[in-house]
Formats: structure tokens, sequence, C-alpha cells
């Protein structure tokens, strides 16, 4: 399966995101991870939100191994590039 | 022939295309479309059009089955010969094109009226008092951004008012001195100076093997005189709240910019890092990488933003509070700094 263009999230169910979550995404190095930082599924969990190569297959078992548990939305980075508008 | 999933695929480019073509729509254009007698609820072809969808086509008043097209409904239906856009003729990307007159009905008029009352020409339109939402650009500079919001450092009765965008719609990305003057809505008339660059977050591009990281890209201008400006007003924002309100995933959003006007979305993430950032062209790129972003996106509907709608403040949808400065994008996706970071920097708060 080939990651979405978009993820959508839920609306968190607790206001902030977990200490260690936020520590993961400034932290997360992986060589298929272009972007990271902070979203809710769709359910409102608090997750992991990376963004992958759009050719790439998800779920990244050995990504996925790094994130304490967490959920991991994917997203597949878009064409093209992002400007200053 | 096409399905209706193969119409539907090509929906969202077609929808892009449109909003682009409408906003490069040149006064040359505008006027031979008026010179027709034809200047009414809509000032040029592009904008004639009002919705746009998937349906079956219709040919001499008959349904054609399972021929799924792209609805280009318009105002007015009228021969325009050469003067026909592209965009509304034959076929684009192999899908049909059906245009169709569809008056507006009443009741949709009051709901659009709720959710966007205003056209981009409404903020681009030279306007006094000033308020967020509206053009502006420094004086003489051949671009033109978004006033996000006013932002007032100290009390209340005292402090002083300053207007609120980014560095490279107020500075010109590091280039401008502080003291240049900021026009609303755009050239080099002494009579428009509403505002003086006061200070920026300076962008840091890698230099020499460094790979700095910004989080910002925010400046702001001192208003010049308090009587130039209203605050608490946001051009179609009608329950503007200028209370800080932190960003979450899942938040509806609404902006208000020159470009594409009042527009909603949902924030698909926070505190995203490494976001590479273009501030040159495609030939001769300028990047610089942010982190702790915003991002949102308008699934399925409009572009959030495009180009000329930098500096916007963007809005919970539900209480009109400040959540994020739009400064970038991509079509798809916008790209903002967290108004809280941009708030600490200039010890300012919105007003």
């Amino acid at each position: 399966m080939l990651a979405p263009a978009i993820h959508i999230p839920g609306l968190p169910k607790t206001p902030d995101p977990p200490k260690s979550l936020v520590e993961l995404s400034e932290s997360l190095k992986h060589p298929l991870v272009i972007r990271t930082g902070v979203t809710c599924d769709q359910s409102g969990q608090w997750a992991l939100y990376v963004t992958v190569p759009k050719h790439v297959n998800i779920p990244i078992p050995d990504l996925e191994a790094k994130c304490l548990g967490f959920p991991v939305a994917y997203e597949a980075e878009p064409d093209e590039p992002i400007r200053a508008l | 022939m096409a399905n209706f999933a193969e119409a539907s695929a090509v929906l969202d480019e077609y929808r892009l295309a449109l909003m682009t073509e409408q906003q490069n729509e040149g006064p040359q254009v505008s006027q031979a479309f008026s010179a027709q007698g034809a200047f009414s609820a809509f000032a040029t072809p592009l904008t004639n059009v009002h919705a746009t969808g998937v349906g079956i086509r219709i040919r001499g008043g008959k349904i054609v089955s399972n021929d799924f097209v792209l609805k280009v409904y318009v105002f007015e239906k009228q021969d325009l010969g050469k003067k026909t856009p592209a965009l509304t003729q034959g076929s684009f990307k192999g899908i049909g094109i059906d245009v169709e007159h569809l008056s507006v009905q009443q009741a949709l008029v009051k709901r659009a009226a709720s959710a966007s009352s205003t056209t981009p020409a409404n903020h681009q339109a030279r306007t006094r008092p000033v308020i967020g939402g509206l053009q502006i650009s420094p004086i003489g500079a051949p671009f033109v951004g978004t006033l996000g919001c006013l932002v007032r450092r100290g009390p209340a009765s005292s402090g002083q008012l300053f207007a609120l965008s980014n560095n490279h719609v107020l500075a010109d990305t590091n280039s401008l001195p502080i003291g240049t003057k900021i026009v609303q809505s755009f050239g080099s008339s002494p009579t428009d100076i509403f505002a003086q660059l006061n200070q920026f977050e300076p962008i840091q591009f890698p230099s020499g093997g460094s790979s700095p990281r910004n989080r910002i890209d925010a400046a702001i201008a001192a208003i010049t005189a308090n009587n130039l400006v209203k605050t608490g007003k946001i051009l179609g924002i009608s329950n503007y709240t200028p209370t800080l309100q932190a960003a979450q995933p899942g938040m509806k959003v609404t902006k208000s910019g020159r470009t594409t006007a009042v527009t909603q979305g949902i924030i698909t993430a926070i505190r995203v890092n490494g976001v590479t950032v273009n501030y040159g062209t495609q030939s001769s790129p300028r990047i610089a990488t942010f982190d702790n972003c915003v991002q949102i996106a308008n699934p399925g509907g409009p572009s959030f933003s495009l180009p000329g709608d930098s500096g916007s403040a963007i809005l919970e949808l539900s209480t009109g509070r400040p959540v994020a400065l739009l400064f970038a994008g991509n079509g798809q996706s916008t790209t903002a700094c967290a108004l809280t970071s941009v708030c600490s920097r200039f010890n300012v708060v919105p007003v």
C-alpha cells in the first residue's frame, strides 16, 4: 500500500501531545522519512506524522519499531516542492 | 467517454487550474470582456464561473448516458467566440467539459455569505482603515503579500501598533532596511503608506557547509498613525477574536488573504520538522529549512492558499482565534508558523 497524499486527523482526545512523542518526532532518523511531526489518527489518538517518497510501501516495519507504540500517520511527499507564497 | 471515477479523478486538478487562471486573468482580459457589455456580477470570463463538479453530459438538451464530464456552472452563458477561455471548452486531461448556466439560489447565497462574503478584488483594493486580510507591499516593490492581523506591544491604552506579516513580504527575505515604508495596497504613492518595517526574524540559508534551521518567517511594521488602521477586524472573518490559540491536528481553520480571499481547511499536522521551502525560482532555487511548522490542507476543495496569500493569519474556524501565520505551500498543502512563536519573538499580542 502506498501512502495517501493527505492524512486527515481526528481531533485529539487530550489537549497536548505526549512529551515522548514530541521528542521522538524531533529526534527520529530514518532513510525513508523526509519530514516528521505530530498529528492524530482518525480516532483522535496522538500519532507520529511522517512524509515518505510516494513510491514507498507502507507501513514501514523498522520505522514503526522505533515509534514507542505510537501510531504512525504517513503522507506521500508531493510532486510539487513547497515554495514561499 | 469517461466514467464517474475517471471524471472525479481530475476534478481537483481542474479546480486548481481554474483558480490559478482566475487569479492570472489580467486587466486586458477584463477590459476586453467588459468592452462587450458583459461586465456584470463578474469581471472576467473565468470569474463568470461560480461552481464546478462532475455530471452526466447533456448534449442538445438530451442526456448522454454513461458519459461523465466536468460541469462548469456560470452566472451567464454567452458566446465569447475566440475569447472563450481554453479551460471552459473542449476537454481537460481527456475529460469533456460542459458549460451550463446555473443561477445562484438565494439559500446558497446566504450560505456563501456566512462562509465568505468577500472576493479577491475586495482584498486587493485600497481600503481605509487598514485591517487584516488586505493586500500590502513594501513601497515600490514588484510583489505583494497579505497583512495577517494587527498586533500590539505594550499596554492597551498606549502600546505601539504593528502590522504582522512575513519576512519575505515586509522585508523581501532579509533584503530591505528597517524603516522601509509599507503601503496598502500596492505601488509607490506616499499617500498609501501606513506602516514602516520595524523588525524581522532573519531567514537562515545554507552557507559554507552549515545547515541552519528556521522556525518562523515573520516581520512586523510599525503603524505610522493609529487612525489609519482598525484593530479587531480581519476582512471577511466575522468572528475574529484576537486571543492566541494553540494549533491542533484536526482543527478546522480559516484564513483571509489577498489572492484566494477567505478559505477553509483542516490542520493535518503540527510541530512539523524539516520543511524545505524555496524562496527563489524553479530554475534558481534558494532553499531554507523550517521546523515547528503547522500544515493545513483542504481535501476535496479549492486550494487553501496561493501566491500572494503569504502573511495571512490562520484562525480557528469556530472561534476566530489566531493559531498560525501562513508563509508557504505547494497547491496541495499550506505551511505556516505557530503564531505563539511569532508573537513571542516580537513580544506582541494580536489586537
